[in-house]
């Protein structure tokens, strides 16, 4: 159970004589169970990458099996795989339109032409899942708080009971406590239910807490791809091209330049504080 | 000395209405707020989604009036529409989204769009645009369309587009919120050198709490009242309120809050990772 | 599809026509639509041809920018043509077959209708082409300054002109996106019967208006604080300003003007 990206070219504009080639050369493989974290800052073909994976556009080139099969095979059923692989969008609140909250979670289970029963079962489920209050089903959307109408955007997705879940920027414009709160809620979906969770972020304080594996995009290309704590020995070439590292590897870096002898590779904040404690004493 | 910006006991209330426009209920998204911004500051204003933080900007520039209570910017009472022209000149606001903000199909004719509208003369215009172009790093952009421009790269000529107006003081109302770190980085840097080298009065709302260490003075607002004030140190060394107000603290802050519940001996209001380099590096040399 | 749309698209070049007044530009093509219709001959299509040919290799504007302003109007073209080619009758019947009747009159008129809405079509898409959509509104806004006697809100409705121009591609852009998510949700555009396929665009619409309207009433907010108050007591940073070219331009549309009038009287064909 995987996705495989092979030799992926995705070029926009073909033809307009103002072509960008925005993914050059992709070969990827996303395991059964992951959660990786995206990086890479803005123009990186980090978002074309992502519509690739469940068939919104089609690569200029390459093939991408899903659990073996290509999905570019004439036979293969794109619009399940749209289910099988859940896409939430940047600022997905953007795209609710239904008059009660519990209507719009019914979309995506309504298209993919569910008994009703399961319909209702599934996005009950969803909402629940993402901490939306059972006084809040017959609410219109457009009067939540943002925080909540982005639950129920990612609500609406879930209903579709995805395999893998792809987030671009979930967390985009929430305070602190809601961006924890999100992120917290994704960890949860991984470790209870083991979706693959893909999070595309600019911070590298949130990949840092949540992901077990990094890719670093950069003009097209993944350039890095492993664990974060890894990823980030590579400060300087990581800020070359926009991203950086979090504020704790700096300390740490900072702290190891100066000649301190700091075992392990440490990236949260629990895990520097305790590996320079012991460094202290 | 007349503060530039002087709020008293400030309140704000939105009513709520039912389909037939009956008043159902009142939101009180302002309470009793209490201000005062000397001329030439760097203020930062903290809060959660909802935390009245967005209303309070918005009255600042004459955009919402007081329910009850007084706002005086730069002499002039807000709650008086005869002077809201004279308080959007002299305290410019500045949005969060940085595409419904610009107006023009230049970046040139947007920026002169404020100065149009205040019959500055044509040459003048041109001065200032050329000026304010220049101020936020975005003079050789000046011939092109805002769509090709990234979200920061937009933000800054929203900004110039304020600072055309000759204004005594911006707000900014998160106005990062949208933008990816790089761009950021570049309007906090803009807005830092305004208020050095240009001497303008900076208002800074936003939850990023890493802007907020660019301020000299923070103020943290909930449930629409102010619940906290003081430098960013003052200020970030009290983790456990601002987390109770949905806000955190620096991630530099939270290691040496780490070291010290372990007893570690560091001050608790570190802010910058090369402070609390130095601060260790120090305490083991001395070991 | 959206994004072939090339109403008031610019193309960006170092030329005469480019540096023209935009009023200049808006009367002459006004000039030269009417002009359209002062002829009856093909003389008259051959200067106005020639004419144009001129204008456009001064505005260095490669003709396949031009005529692709056509394409759009092809159907419309075939349809008009061929309701002349049908329903002008005549003396000289060419072929008669049932109720079609075509004659050689119809087929005259045909092909100078045709030619008439080419020309109208590429020459006020030349207009566009060498004139920003800012200058384009600042002429219509400067032009129609009298109508403000009578009471029609002559700046607003340029100053909508101008934000409606800004918003399209943002919101082409918008569409494009909500479309895409909503297919992420298993949405179907393609199938169904017109009326199905209306209905399946109501998860676009309603987001989009929704959109549409957050980002109007940000924008009244934005203009507010930057002191807009309408029309009055305003300044320009770029003002209008004749100089001695475009009188020239002028000069050159009297001209031209005169050459198709006098054509039309001394050359019968």
């Amino acid at each position: 159970m995987s996705i495989k990206l092979q030799d992926v070219n995705y070029i926009y504009g073909i033809g307009t004589g103002q072509e960008k080639h925005a993914l050059k050369n992709i070969n990827l493989e996303i395991n059964d169970g992951e959660f990786i974290g995206l990086a890479g800052h803005t123009g990186s073909g980090k978002s074309t990458l992502v519509q690739l994976l469940n068939g919104l556009i089609r690569a200029s080139s390459g093939t991408i099996y899903y659990n073996g099969q290509n999905i570019y095979d004439k036979l293969y059923n794109m619009r399940s795989l749209r289910s099988k692989v859940g896409l939430v969008f940047q600022y997905p609140e953007h795209q609710l339109f239904e008059t009660t909250v519990v209507n719009d979670v019914q979309f995506g289970p309504k298209n993919l032409g569910l008994p009703q029963l399961e319909i209702e079962l599934r996005s009950f489920k969803a909402l629940k899942m993402v901490g939306i209050g059972d006084d809040l089903l017959d609410v219109s959307p457009f009067a939540l708080s943002g925080g909540q109408k982005r639950r129920v955007a990612i609500a609406g997705i879930l209903a579709m009971k995805p395999e893998v879940l792809v987030l671009d920027e979930p967390v985009a414009g929430l305070d602190p406590a809601g961006r924890d709160e999100i992120l917290g809620l994704l960890k949860k979906l991984h470790n209870e239910n083991n979706i693959t969770v893909i999070l595309v972020s600019h911070s590298m304080e949130d990949i840092a807490k949540y992901v077990d594996r990094m890719l670093v995009m950069n003009r097209g290309e993944i350039v890095l791809d492993g664990k974060p704590s890894k990823i980030f020995c590579f400060e300087k070439e990581l800020e070359k091209i926009g991203l950086g590292v979090p504020e704790t590897v700096k300390v740490i870096h900072r702290l190891q330049d100066a000649g301190a002898n700091i075992i392990g590779e440490p990236i949260t904040t629990e895990e520097s504080s305790e590996a320079i404690y012991r460094w202290l004493v | 000395m007349i503060p530039f910006i002087k709020a008293e006991s400030l309140v704000h209330e939105y009513s709520r209405r039912d389909e037939e426009g009956n008043i159902t209920g009142i939101n009180r998204a302002l309470d009793g707020i209490d201000i005062e911004v000397k001329a030439g500051d760097f203020i930062a204003v903290l809060g959660a989604n909802g935390s009245g933080k967005s209303t309070f900007a918005k009255h600042l520039n004459a955009l919402l009036v007081p329910t009850e209570g007084t706002l005086y910017v730069d002499g002039k009472d807000t709650s008086d529409h005869i002077n809201d022209l004279a308080v959007r000149q002299s305290a410019g606001m500045v949005f969060q989204n940085p595409d419904n903000q610009i107006i023009a199909n230049i970046v040139e004719e947007d920026v002169g769009f404020g100065p149009e509208n205040m019959g500055v003369p044509t040459e003048e215009i041109w001065k200032r645009v050329e000026e304010s172009l220049k101020n936020v790093g975005m003079y050789e952009y000046r011939k092109e369309s805002p769509n090709h421009l990234s979200g920061g790269q937009k933000q800054r000529v929203a900004i110039a587009g304020i600072m055309a107006m000759k204004p005594k003081c911006i707000i900014l109302d998160e106005p990062t919120a949208m933008l990816d770190p790089k761009g950021r980085e570049s309007v906090i840097k803009t807005v830092k050198e305004l208020n050095i080298h240009e001497n303008i009065t900076i208002i800074l709302i936003t939850h990023y709490m890493e802007e907020v260490t660019a301020a000299d003075y923070v103020y943290v607002m909930a449930d629409g009242q102010i619940k906290m004030q003081g430098t960013p140190r003052q200020v970030f060394a009290r983790s456990e309120e601002l987390i109770k107000y949905k806000l955190t603290i620096p991630e530099v802050t939270k290691i040496a809050l780490a070291l010290i519940k372990k007893g570690v001996k560091i001050p608790k209001d570190i802010l910058y990772v090369e402070e609390l380099t130095d601060i260790l590096l120090k305490l083991k040399a001395r070991q | 599809m959206l994004r072939d749309i090339t109403i008031g698209q610019y193309y960006q070049a170092e030329s005469v026509i480019h540096r023209l007044d935009p009023r200049v530009k808006v009367i002459a093509t006004f000039i030269y639509i009417i002009s359209l219709f002062c002829f009856n001959q093909l003389s008259g299509y051959i200067i106005a041809a020639f004419f144009f040919y001129c204008i456009v290799k001064l505005s260095k504007v490669p003709f396949k920018f031009i005529t692709r302003g056509i394409k759009p109007i092809i159907f419309m073209l075939i349809f008009t043509a061929a309701l002349n080619l049908l329903w002008t009758s005549g003396e000289h019947v060419l072929i008669q077959y049932g109720f079609i009747t075509i004659t050689s009159e119809g087929v005259k008129k045909m092909v100078f209708m045709a030619l008439r809405l080419i020309f109208l079509i590429i020459g006020s898409s030349l207009m566009t082409l060498t004139t920003t959509p800012n200058q384009l509104t600042d002429a219509i806004e400067n032009l129609f300054k009298p109508l403000n006697k009578l009471k029609v809100p002559v700046h607003e409705l340029a100053m909508m002109m101008s934000i409606a121009l800004r918003f399209i591609p943002i919101l082409v852009e918008e569409t494009d996106k909500i479309m895409k998510a909503q297919l992420a949700r298993g949405a179907d555009f393609e199938s169904g019967n017109i009326i199905q396929r209306v209905k399946n665009m109501i998860p676009i619409f309603i987001p989009l208006f929704v959109s549409a309207a957050r980002r109007a009433s940000d924008l009244a907010l934005a203009m507010d604080a930057r002191c807009y108050h309408g029309g009055e007591g305003r300044t320009k940073m770029k003002p209008l300003k004749y100089k001695r070219q475009d009188i020239l331009a002028y000069f050159v549309m009297f001209c031209y003007i005169c050459v198709i009038v006098v054509t039309g009287k001394i050359l019968p064909v």
